[in-house]
């Protein structure tokens, strides 16, 4: 099992009694006086786990380490604890739910990922930065057939059904192909060392573009779904 | 989410809608499509060999108001403009035109988009031809 560790910030010394804390369970709380850690600046979901940023997650040891953790965290250990613990445990644990969300949801994650690599900004926030947010290119061809498609259903929507059929096959086949291309870019992210800036800015913006690719494909497949309830031979 | 009227008047009343034929050496067909949201947009262009001047442009929008109402307006801009000054026409005018709002950018891009499209087409069409204009 790859449990390679990654650096963490200020975590080495306990908040409250000052002594040295190690290993996953001791980022959350301090074994020695039980006190729970405060949320540190730039803490990340991966740092909460103790695991290594990366798309290849194994998603049984996160559950497994979001289980032990959570039991440590339990609101019902601080009922006699200070409010300033209470507080902290309450904060630990609702960063550990959204942690433990993000990294066990494949498409969660690649946002979270590309978020903390500053691309995922809203275009707005972008525009701000003055920054041009990308802009995804269209299969052109898909484009095209979309366009025909929706032609076909308003010149004839009794004899349109087929086409439709085609056009969904061809807007899976697309899908299926992106995400192919999302997987292996993925596995190059995670075989790069965490120095190699430039390379992981390169591979997260063409996951970028895929992504915006997928949605596209996502909310065409919305209108085709509306489309259908209105061509009365599929 | 209510519409600005010149926006309402072009989808109710929209200018240049059909097409041209899209074989003929004479015509510019630009096909675009908008990634946010799976708009489509041709726009055609017929244009004077010799004169370079836009004689007729022509559009079919399968999207929102606002995407047919960009699509609509490009086309009545363009008519009577030389390639150049078509090809200067920027979104930003389009918005300002029809005072869209800010989620609705994307659609004036895809005008834009369109009109160059349907330029490169024209100009692709005459590649390796003799320039005499």
């Amino acid at each position: 099992m790859d449990v390679e560790t990654v650096s963490q910030p200020n975590q080495n010394a306990c908040s409250e009694c000052g002594r040295k804390l190690e290993g996953y369970l001791a980022h959350h709380f301090c074994s020695t006086c039980q006190a729970p850690q405060p949320l540190r600046e730039g803490e990340s979901y991966f740092h909460a786990f103790d695991l290594p940023m990366k798309f290849g997650l194994d998603v049984a040891l996160v559950q497994k380490r979001f289980y032990e953790i959570s039991r440590e965290l339990h609101p019902d250990r601080f009922v006699s604890s200070s409010v300033d613990d209470r507080a902290r445990s309450m904060a630990r644990m609702s960063f550990l739910n959204q942690a433990f969300q993000t990294l066990r949801n494949s498409s969660a994650l690649r946002e979270y990922i590309l978020k903390l690599y500053g691309l995922r900004a809203s275009g707005v926030e972008m525009r701000a930065e003055g920054r041009q947010p990308q802009k995804a290119a269209m299969p052109i061809e898909l484009a095209e057939s979309w366009f025909e498609l929706q032609e076909a259903v308003l010149d004839d929507p009794d004899q349109a059904g087929v086409r439709v059929i085609e056009f969904e096959a061809e807007l899976a086949r697309l899908k299926a192909q992106g995400e192919n291309r999302l997987k292996s870019l993925e596995a190059q992210f995670d075989r790069l060392p965490k120095d190699a800036e430039t390379e992981i800015l390169a591979i997260l913006s063409q996951m970028d573009a895929e992504l915006q690719r997928q949605n596209y494909f996502r909310s065409i497949e919305k209108d085709v779904e509306r489309m259908k309830r209105n061509v009365s031979s599929v | 989410m209510a519409y600005n009227t010149k926006v309402i008047d072009h989808y109710e009343n929209p200018r240049n809608v059909g097409s041209l034929d899209k074989n003929s050496k004479n015509v510019g067909t630009g096909l675009v499509g908008a990634p946010e949201c799976g708009d489509v947009m041709k726009l055609q262009i017929e244009i004077d060999e010799k004169t370079h001047v836009i004689k007729d442009a022509k559009f079919k929008t399968f999207g929102c108001g606002s995407a047919i109402a960009s699509s609509s307006l490009a086309t009545e801009w363009v008519k009577g403009k030389t390639i150049e000054q078509a090809l200067a026409i920027k979104n930003t005018e389009i918005v300002k035109e029809l005072s869209l709002p800010p989620i609705k950018i994307h659609c004036s891009v895809l005008a834009e988009d369109a009109i160059k499209a349907a330029i490169q087409d024209y100009v692709k069409k005459h590649e390796g031809e003799e320039k005499t204009a």
